[in-house]
């Protein structure tokens, strides 16, 4: 109704004009809400790890952080901490680890000698897929790879005592 | 003017409106989305972990690239099959008990938890962990060319590795800036750190922008707004082109087009 005065507007055409106008435009908006938290969540939290941890190993602190400085004193491996809640870390990073061929495990770049060196302190002959015999490769350990399933509660049924140790606490 | 005053009116309407609703937006984006245990089960989870493991150790895998679907599909941008990309490695590991034995080590970049959804850490697990954070049935897996595979250990086991990452997490990282990781970029560095056998992160780069194609990213005019309020997506390092980021599809492209992949396939559960 271009050029109406609103004040001047039937009471009941007005009411309906505004509530026709309230409800388109709360419909309107709340659609783009909805479009935008739907824009919003499609995109978010990818790369997060899974809650359902059961084998929680190891986390790689970042080069820069003061973290990376402390790490490399608690690990022969460099910038690498070992968490306390470590079910299975791999033998390299606990600073145990020389190949098969007894050569240090090889790295890429210049700052790779130091934790090579500190790896051979503690030497283990391990299979390693990089210097040894493809024919030697070891068997997957397939359930020490995954937890245990969970097994369902066994429930007990009490047992009563006889009629008779009953009988004399009657 | 009373137009005026009522554009004003529903333009504040839709401030709060907005105000109310997007926390819980970002808020529920995670917790929301089922995954893994809780959208398969236990027993489902742990034998798709088995399945994963069995079917590389049938082909005698040592190293490879795999990717899972954190997320519905349904829910992805256009041209993304996966959300988060990781390496795998048969190598021995050590029980709490000391014992070794062999398996499939997982290294991971993640995104940080809540409240720290702008950061990433590396971290270490099993497959079973990777499997436990799936919302689609599969993981697809990549397997380097025997070289390739251990020149990327040698990096995963060197300095280099850390070096490499940048702990400032950007969901959708333009792989040819230098300014944020997420998990697919930072593999991608890692390989071209193994291809070219060095840690010189602006020559890594350079070669990453002159031979790696990202994914171009088209999210609608709906999505783009809705993806300047969510924690851990960042557009300064957006290309002049548009949004383009790395993924598991555009990695496995770069490594196919350069011989660099022995073979690819697909574990359903």
């Amino acid at each position: 109704m271009p050029g109406m005065d609103f004040i001047n507007y039937p009471v009941e055409r007005r009411n309906g004009y505004a509530g026709g106008v309230m409800k388109t435009s709360l419909k309107s908006i709340s659609s783009l809400v909805i479009a935008l938290g739907f824009g919003a969540a499609v995109l978010s939290a990818q790369s997060t790890a899974a809650s359902t941890h059961a084998s929680n190993a190891v986390t790689l602190s970042g080069a820069a952080s003061q973290e990376t400085a402390a790490a490399a004193a608690d690990s022969a491996a460099g910038a690498v901490r070992v968490g306390s809640a470590a079910l299975a870390v791999p033998v390299w990073m606990s600073g145990a680890a020389v190949t098969g061929s007894g050569a240090v495990i090889a790295s890429a770049g210049s700052t790779v000698a130091s934790a090579g060196a500190a790896q051979t302190k503690a030497a283990e002959r391990l299979w390693d897929f990089s210097t040894s015999d493809p024919q030697q490769r070891p068997a997957l350990n397939r359930q020490r790879s995954v937890p245990a399933p969970a097994k369902p509660a066994v429930v007990t049924p009490a047992v009563d005592p006889t009629p008779a140790e009953a009988a004399r606490k009657l | 003017m009373k137009k005026l005053r009522q554009y004003l009116s529903r333009f504040a309407l839709l401030c709060a409106l907005l105000a109310l609703a997007l926390p819980k937006v970002q808020a529920g984006s995670s917790a929301e989305a089922t995954v893994g245990v809780d959208r398969f089960g236990a027993d489902a989870i742990r034998e798709f972990a088995l399945k994963v493991n069995d079917r590389l150790d049938e082909k005698k895998v040592n190293v490879a690239i795999i990717a899972r679907a954190g997320r519905p599909r349904s829910e992805m941008p256009a041209g993304i099959s996966y959300t988060h990309v990781a390496f795998v490695v048969f190598e021995p590991v050590r029980a709490p008990d000391q014992s070794v034995f062999y398996t499939y080590a997982v290294y991971n970049l993640y995104q940080g938890g809540k409240g720290q959804e702008d950061h990433s850490y590396l971290k270490q697990d099993l497959t079973y962990d990777f499997v436990a954070g799936v919302a689609e049935p599969d993981v697809a897996v990549c397997v380097p060319t025997e070289a390739l595979q251990a020149r990327i250990v040698q990096v995963i086991r060197s300095p280099a590795y850390a070096a490499l990452h940048i702990p400032n997490y950007n969901l959708l990282a333009n792989p040819w800036v230098d300014r944020y990781d997420n998990c697919v970029s930072h593999t991608l560095k890692v390989c071209v750190a193994a291809l070219y056998q060095t840690d010189d992160r602006a020559r890594i780069y350079r070669d990453i922008r002159m031979y790696f194609r990202p994914t171009p990213v088209h999210l609608g005019a709906v999505k783009s707004i809705g993806s300047h309020f969510i924690a851990g997506l960042r557009h300064d390092d957006r290309d002049a082109s548009g949004l383009q980021t790395a993924t598991y599809d555009s990695l496995k492209a770069f490594l196919e087009q350069n011989g660099l992949v022995k073979e690819s396939f697909v574990v359903k559960m």
